[in-house]
């Protein structure tokens, strides 16, 4: 063992944080920033899935059975506002936010009260967006990507489309400041020998992310800050070409938040994967300029959304777009061939990264049918376009997560989930997440607008929106066995141990959960994989002793 | 070895390529200006990256268990943020709960600074 960093190992940082509400409240600890992150983003999910199904209820037949349209369209707001602003953002940071720091054997995450802002910042927000239904004229209703004239006061009037704007702002100010926090902590508090090319693959995804956030979330924060001022001081946007500007603004943000709700999943796949394999991760440096240039990328597709308007170069953004799949299938093969050969063990979190990778790979695979223009026209603004995204943030990002959630929950608690009850989490809601989702894409090639309340019955769309909605609610049940587990697993402990799965980065190389400043010791860092470099050089000198 | 500085350089020049190629198909300018914007955006986190670090290898670095002031300056934040939609009342008290945090701030840093000269 390497002697640890000198700042770890003084007397004065080795203390326990003191326990109780001031922490909770004001801890500015890099694990407790993230794990209050994370578990707002969880009240948060809660929330918004409930809204999800009173939609699928009000969809699974034709006719208004039980909210109005106007009702309707704050609920797929604030559904697709609270999933992506406050849910899946959030804990893919969050995850960085713990973790980097570990992975890259720093005391503390750089500008550590930073971090802890931009989490209140964040929560304010979210229940600032959440607090809009509580006004008179009700809460957003223009979607999660507004569009202008839509959101202007005009034609959107009320408190509660500003409350929506300006939660939305304070959400991405939060996470933008977490995500500014995560990146310096990998490019500039590595331990000594922890070069940038022994970065393990989540880290690196975590700096492609940052990457992305860093760039696109400040245009954002500006085009909600113009919305306010155009809604009320004077007008902005109303001018020709202002809403093709609106939408520009707002698709250089909305196009990478996708890929920052996936890279980091991507990434703890990469760790889950080569773990349960017994491997070491195949391709890493391939892998790392692929996580670069598919971010890269993902910064030049965005008016691809807006295929539609006649107003972009459509030949531009189907070839970017396309490109993406170069660094997808990079990835995926990486993926892959870290399996192949491996003695692979099935538990939990190798079962959600394989769920992933299937599951996403549906998400990826449409996501070149609509990078289409011709196609797009077809399928533009319908609900094919809706299981497009949800294969990639739901079946895709949420089942990252919860393979990340299995993997790293001992290295958080000192316990592990438990196995029977993961099992029946993960089985559900694949069948929930196909049930649900897999409809989606006929529903929208035959025509099924999205945003809609109601259909006519003669559509032929109430059999497949009722087997949608039987899965919605599949969905509700697996989550609800997740959250049993988390209760379960915390209240009876089994302990896991500082390194139940034989880890192969260096968060498993200390106490679980770590110590407030993280490690009392360092191994020697020899490559992306230290432990298993460590495991791997005693096996060799166990072999050539019995030799 | 690589170098932080050359990540930033590097992903930034790939978003110039792309702003280039974006030029060939003569689009609106502030189409092209928003990827060029955001390549320029990389070089103002990597001044930030050239500040000295926080945490130097030989000098131990006393950090706070917990920062209510930081707290409270991001609670007057939202305060004033949500004042643009209720009223210059809401931005002023918000101004002031700013005010009061980063007074907190100020103390607590430089509280910590004694103690690290200690």
């Amino acid at each position: 063992m390497r002697p640890a960093p000198p700042d770890t190992a003084a007397g004065a940082v080795a203390a326990e944080p003191p326990a109780g509400l001031l922490t909770w409240v004001a801890g500015a600890d890099h694990k407790v920033t993230s794990l209050r992150t994370a578990g707002a983003a969880l009240i948060f999910f809660v929330l918004s899935g409930a809204i999800a199904l009173v939609m699928r209820s009000e969809l699974a037949q034709p006719g208004l059975q039980v909210v109005s349209d106007g009702t309707y369209n704050e609920l797929f707001t604030l559904h697709g506002s609270g999933m992506i602003y406050l849910v899946i953002t959030p804990l893919a940071l969050a995850l960085g936010a713990y973790f980097v720091p570990l992975q890259v054997g720093a005391p503390e995450i750089a500008w550590a009260r930073l971090a802890l802002s931009g989490f209140w910042i964040y929560v304010l927000g979210g229940a600032t967006m959440f607090a809009g239904f509580l006004t008179d004229q009700g809460s957003g209703r223009n979607g999660w990507a507004p569009t202008y004239p839509l959101s202007g006061d005009h034609w959107t009037p009320g408190i509660g489309m500003d409350m929506w704007v300006l939660g939305t702002s304070m959400a991405v100010i939060g996470m933008f400041l977490l995500g500014v926090c995560v990146l310096a902590t990998a490019l500039r508090e590595r331990t000594p020998g922890m070069t940038l090319l022994r970065m393990p693959p989540f880290t690196w995804s975590m700096v492609a992310t940052c990457l992305m956030v860093v760039t696109s979330f400040p245009v954002l924060i500006g085009a909600m800050g113009l919305l306010e001022w155009d809604r009320h001081v004077s007008p902005v946007f109303d001018a020709a070409g202002g809403p093709a500007l609106f939408q520009h603004l707002f698709w250089f943000y909305g196009h990478p938040v996708v890929y920052v709700m996936f890279f980091p999943f991507v990434g703890a796949v990469a760790e889950i994967v080569a773990t349960f394999s017994r491997r070491r991760f195949f391709g890493y440096s391939l892998f790392v300029v692929s996580m670069l240039l598919f971010a890269a990328l993902s910064m030049s597709v965005w008016a691809h959304h807006m295929f539609t308007t006649g107003q972009v170069e459509n030949r531009y953004y189907s070839l970017t777009s396309h490109a993406l799949i170069v660094p997808a299938g990079i990835e995926y093969f990486d993926l892959i061939a870290t399996m192949v050969g491996g003695a692979i063990l099935f538990r939990t979190p190798m079962l959600f990264a394989i769920g992933f990778i299937l599951q996403f790979l549906i998400g990826g695979l449409t996501g070149i049918v609509v990078a289409s223009p011709p196609i797009d026209y077809h399928v533009h603004d319908s609900f094919f376009v809706v299981g497009h995204f949800h294969y990639t943030l739901f079946a895709g990002s949420m089942f990252g997560f919860f393979a990340a959630a299995y993997y790293w929950f001992p290295k958080e608690t000192g316990v592990r989930l438990r196995e029977g009850l993961g099992k029946a989490h993960f089985w559900l809601l694949v069948v929930g997440t196909n049930v649900t989702f897999f409809p989606m894409f006929f529903l929208g090639f035959d025509g099924m607008q999205r945003r809609i309340a109601d259909y006519p019955s003669s559509s032929g769309f109430g059999d497949l929106n009722l087997l949608s909605t039987i899965g919605a609610f599949l969905i509700a049940v697996a989550v609800a066995i997740f959250l049993v587990n988390l209760w379960v697993s915390l209240r009876n402990r089994d302990p896991g141990g500082d390194d139940p799965w034989e880890g192969q980065t260096l968060e498993w190389a200390t106490s679980s959960p770590p110590p407030r400043f993280n490690f009392r010791g360092l191994p020697a860092i020899t490559s992306f994989a230290p432990l298993l470099d460590r495991r791997e050089g005693a096996a060799r000198r166990k072999g050539e002793v019995a030799a | 070895m690589i170098r932080p500085i050359v990540v930033l350089a590097g992903w930034g020049a790939m978003l110039t390529v792309l702003a280039l190629v974006l030029l060939l198909f003569s689009p609106p300018q502030y189409e092209w200006a928003l990827l060029a914007g955001a390549a320029l955006g990389l070089a103002a986190f990597g001044v930030l990256l050239l500040v000295p670090a926080s945490r130097p290898d030989d000098a131990p670095r006393p950090m706070p268990e917990t920062s209510l002031p930081t707290v409270i300056v991001a609670w007057g934040l939202a305060i004033v943020v949500l004042g643009i939609a209720a009223g210059p009342w809401l931005l002023a008290l918000g101004a002031e709960v700013v005010a009061l945090g980063l007074f907190g701030l100020i103390r607590e840093v430089r509280a910590q600074r004694k103690e690290r000269q200690r």
